[in-house]
């Protein structure tokens, strides 16, 4: 299962066969030749005979291997989030925790929980009880169910499976799925995901450490507007002759730099969020540029788009990524990539991305304003957000998850489907929370239990006058939009 | 215009798995299926589907497998209210078909709250148990075939008078208003109670109710409860019947009337029988009793009095309470009639306000109980829910929690929720380019007004 990427360079998908993405999906006919996978004792799709088994009390486990199933599952109680993938066949893909194959009943199981409710012309959302959530999201070849013990909406479940989802289409897309398992309903996904499983894997831990995903946006590095505006120059100039470049980021530390593109795409902040979820899953990008192919799901779900990654210098650890439609460009953006560097360099503009990149974000506190603790302010225009320095006294791994689910709470409250609130104020034991919806941004804060409702209240109204004072507001938001 | 659909009873049904070892015995684990007309095959299979559910559940949440289950179309509650008993109601969700037949119809989902329906499923089971008694028992006790003949004749008229539309935040508290009286008279009505079971050994305990607002009860608080809400009901359909009798006639609730809402309508006829006299369960005492549950009314009082079970019913009984309670409820209620009712004397006009205390079941709302007058738009009664759904979730940990929100479609609206130890007040309030300050004073204002001694966390 080892062979390189084009150009002998290390990417982060391999492919054993010679890829030729780009040609999408239509020449492409499994053709994968290698050992198969032993077939676990379990069968996949259970027929009705199967269910009557189930209801009748036998327990979701092989009779081959009773006590080790028992073990598995018994072991899987203990997380707090897990997520599994299956074709709709009930094969095993994925599985946060525990081996796939060893938990080949429960997959089963969910595959005929899901197909029963189909059958009646219907589609199961989610089994929800006190503490506990299944959410089941049904996609093509694929189911994907996520058993969550925190208080998340149905809608901010759905999403980080959807999330899930795209990362998988990201690295087959989606046309070469459907046709595989057209051509076999039976097909081990895992082998075309073989190596990728860490992608999905950090994915589920950006997601839930990262504010990105529940708000829907990107952060965005600090930088005066003139200093951003050099970089996108820089870029911009040294590509704008490249045929067929779509769009090219530069990135540093889940921070967006400035992104430049071409003028008829856009890219959506879902597809952002893959992109940086690559490059941190990808310690070899550090070590010598690369030329991988990436399917962006909202961007194209059927196509490949080769993106060319590479840090800037041993002394600037921002990452540029060139996205192409060509997969012969690799020479061509090496070469434009040298070029950005050094002008880069030349222009000062290294120091300036270095040096916003060694200041801290400020921590509530040293805002001076009074019970503030932390806050986070998301524009509603462009899909990008700053929060402050997490802080005392969210100083410990299980205080900054209680923070998140304080936000998570406070957000699906904010941004119910159908009930939205202009403005939320949640008095609690350890914490007051408060979620404001204005004309251009959504802030939410995070203060002392004891600070009184009047207090938070005015600190609310005049931190935006103070945080966003003008030149503040163009550091941390970005309102330019480069394009080749 | 697109249609819409109410949200209606899909299915409802109890099972119990230890029921049937045996494949070929295995409709015997169904005791209670709803609509009727189901043919078995498809009984076993949605019940089946459950057992699957609660088996899948288990690997992850064992101690409390499921509540809900959300589909597409459809919304599925779980009560688990005995050991090895399951209760699930499935609800079909209101929708709004299209006006193509092509096109699909959009299913309202988040007008579906799952708190809501789930207490109302829980108050199904509370009902139950009192008129037939714990399933267990009777399962024990070798009558599951009784038990099934109850469960039918109990359910099938439950469910068919459970208005499931209209159901909103009261059916999380199913609490009882209190009548507020000054000692004095309160000592009146109280003393009237023992005076009655003193006069009537036969009544064990009794309830007193003023226009449904409860005055006294001698027993436990959450079997008042029910039966207040059992002898509302009652009421409402008898004047049901009432007013399609009288078509034509002044139908306005004759309220000199004195007579039994439960029990014989002819005190001539010496072999009446008694058969319209409920029998109820109660299980606050060790071990349960069956009692008789006489309801009498006479202007605007209503007297519930539980005879034990092994009392025989005579129709000298009655004619005998039916002398006692016409003279005594008389004179009671021309010392009453000047308080009552208080709330709707209060000044606040654009402000609403609800009221609930967990421990004595208490009530108090000026958000008028029924819902032609209710003026608030549906959509601010669930914002309520969902304070009411956060709060209590906040309030398993700590003593107290606050909500203030302010409505993004009905912007003039806000909702504070407060809750302390086991109160909970909600006000609704109507204010444009109102500050959150301003709310805050308004709902302290109203606190201060409405719920003048009692404590609430500031």
């Amino acid at each position: 299962m080892s062979s390189s990427a084009p150009g002998g360079l290390e990417g982060p998908f391999k492919f054993p066969n010679s890829p030729e993405p780009q040609s999408s999906s239509s020449s492409f006919v499994v053709p994968y030749i290698e050992e198969e996978r032993p077939e676990s004792p379990a069968k996949h799709g259970l027929d009705e005979k199967d269910f009557e088994k189930l209801v009748l009390g036998s327990d979701f486990v092989d009779e081959s291997n009773v006590d080790e199933d028992c073990n598995v599952a018994q072991e899987l109680k203990k997380y707090k989030y897990n997520i599994f993938v299956l074709s709709s066949a009930g094969k095993p893909v994925y599985s946060r925790y525990g081996n796939e194959d060893k938990l080949s009943t429960l997959f089963g199981v969910m595959q005929v929980l899901v197909s029963f409710i189909q059958d009646s012309n219907d589609v199961l959302k989610s089994i929800r009880c006190n503490g506990c959530t299944f959410t089941f999201l049904s996609k093509g070849p694929l189911i994907l169910v996520s058993v969550a013990k925190t208080q998340q909406s149905d809608t901010q479940l759905l999403s980080q499976l959807t999330y899930v989802y795209n990362q998988v289409i990201s690295v087959v897309t989606l046309s070469r799925l459907t046709k595989i398992f057209e051509q076999k309903c039976n097909y081990d996904l895992r082998r075309l995901l073989s190596g990728s499983e860490r992608l999905i894997d950090q994915l589920l831990v950006f997601m839930e450490t990262d504010y990105a995903f529940l708000l829907g946006a990107v952060r965005v590095l600090p930088l005066a507007p003139t200093a951003r505006d050099d970089i996108s120059n820089i870029i911009v100039s040294a590509c704008s002759k490249i045929k067929n470049l779509v769009f090219a980021l530069l990135i540093a530390n889940n921070q967006l730099i400035t992104l430049v593109r071409m003028k008829k795409y856009e890219l959506q902040p879902s597809d952002l969020h893959l992109l940086f979820n690559l490059v941190n899953s990808s310690e070899s990008f550090k070590t010598a540029e690369s030329w991988t192919p990436i399917c962006l799901p909202l961007f194209n779900p059927s196509g490949f788009l080769h993106c060319h990654v590479s840090y800037l210098s041993e002394d600037c650890q921002a990452c540029l990524m060139l996205l192409t439609v060509d997969h012969d460009l690799f020479y061509t953006l090496s070469t434009a990539k040298q070029k950005i560097v050094e002008t880069l360099r030349r222009k000062g503009s290294l120091k300036d991305i270095n040096d916003a990149l060694a200041l801290k974000p400020i921590s509530a506190s040293e805002l001076g304003i009074y019970g503030l603790r932390h806050f986070m302010c998301k524009s509603r225009k462009h899909p990008q957000f700053w929060s402050s320095r997490v802080d005392t006294p969210y100083d410990t791994p299980e205080e900054v998850e209680h923070l998140m689910s304080l936000y998570q709470n406070l957000h699906q409250h904010v941004h119910h489907p159908t009930r939205p609130l202009k403005l939320c104020y949640q008095q609690m034991d350890s914490e007051i929370m408060l979620g404001h919806i204005t004309a251009e941004y959504e802030f939410y804060f995070t203060f002392e239990p004891l600070v009184t409702k009047s207090d938070a209240i005015s600190a609310a109204g005049r931190l935006p006058s103070v945080w966003l004072k003008d030149d503040e507001e163009k550091k941390k938001f970005i309102f330019t939009d480069p394009t080749f | 215009m697109p249609d819409r659909t109410d949200i209606n009873i899909r299915n409802f049904y109890i099972f119990n798995s230890t029921l049937s070892s045996k494949e070929e015995e295995e409709r015997n684990k169904i005791l209670f299926y709803y609509p009727p007309s189901i043919i078995i095959d498809e009984q076993l299979k949605n019940v089946g589907f459950s057992e699957a559910i609660l088996k899948f559940a288990q690997t992850f949440s064992p101690d409390k497998p499921c509540e809900t289950i959300r589909t597409k179309k459809t919304r599925q509650f779980y009560l688990q209210p005995e050991e090895n008993f399951w209760m699930v109601m499935t609800l079909n969700l209101p929708a709004i078909k299209p006006k193509e037949i092509a096109d699909e119809a959009e299913y309202l989902e988040h007008d579906v709250q799952d708190a809501v329906y789930l207490a109302a499923l829980k108050l199904a089971y509370d009902m139950a148990k009192m008129f037939v008694g714990t399933f267990s028992s009777s399962v024990e006790g070798k009558k599951t075939k009784q038990l099934k003949i109850k469960l039918e004749k109990f359910y099938f008229r439950y469910l068919t008078t459970l208005k499931i539309n209209n159901l909103d935040i009261m059916a999380l508290f199913q609490g009882v208003q209190y009548l507020p009286l000054d000692p004095l008279r309160f000592l009146h009505i109280q003393s009237s109670s023992n005076l009655l079971e003193a006069e009537f050994p036969e009544v064990e305990s009794s309830i007193i109710l003023y226009d449904n607002y409860l005055v006294w009860s001698g027993i436990d608080y959450s079997e008042m409860q029910l039966i207040s809400l059992y002898v509302r009901s009652l009421q409402e359909s008898s004047h049901l019947d009432a007013e399609s009798e009288n078509l034509g006639r002044n139908s306005a609730r004759t309220t000199n009337v004195c007579r039994f809402l439960t029990g014989p309508k002819n005190f001539l006829d010496e072999d009446a029988s008694f058969e319209s006299v409920p029998v109820i369960y109660l299980h606050s005492s060790e071990s349960p009793t069956k009692y008789y549950l006489n309801v009498y009314e006479a202007i605007n009082f209503t007297v519930c009095m539980l005879i034990n079970e092994k009392e025989r019913l005579t129709v000298e009984l009655f004619k005998k309470l039916d002398k006692f309670l016409g003279d005594k409820l008389l004179s009671l209620s021309s010392k009453i009639k000047s308080v009552a009712p208080t709330f709707q004397s209060l000044q606040a006009p654009m402000e609403k306000f609800l009221y609930f205390n967990k421990l004595n079941l208490a009530v108090k709302t000026l958000t008028a109980q029924s819902k032609s007058s209710l003026s608030i738009p549906e959509e601010v009664m669930r914002v309520v829910t969902d304070i009411a759904v956060h709060n209590r979730r906040c309030c398993k940990l700590s003593a107290s929690a606050e909500t203030v929100v302010k409505l993004m479609k009905l912007s003039d609206y806000w909702v504070v929720g407060k809750m302390s130890d086991d109160r909970e007040c909600y006000f609704i309030l109507q204010a444009k380019n109102a500050a959150l300050s301003y709310i805050h004073e308004e709902a302290n204002k109203m606190c201060n007004l409405c719920l003048k001694s009692i404590f609430v966390h500031k």
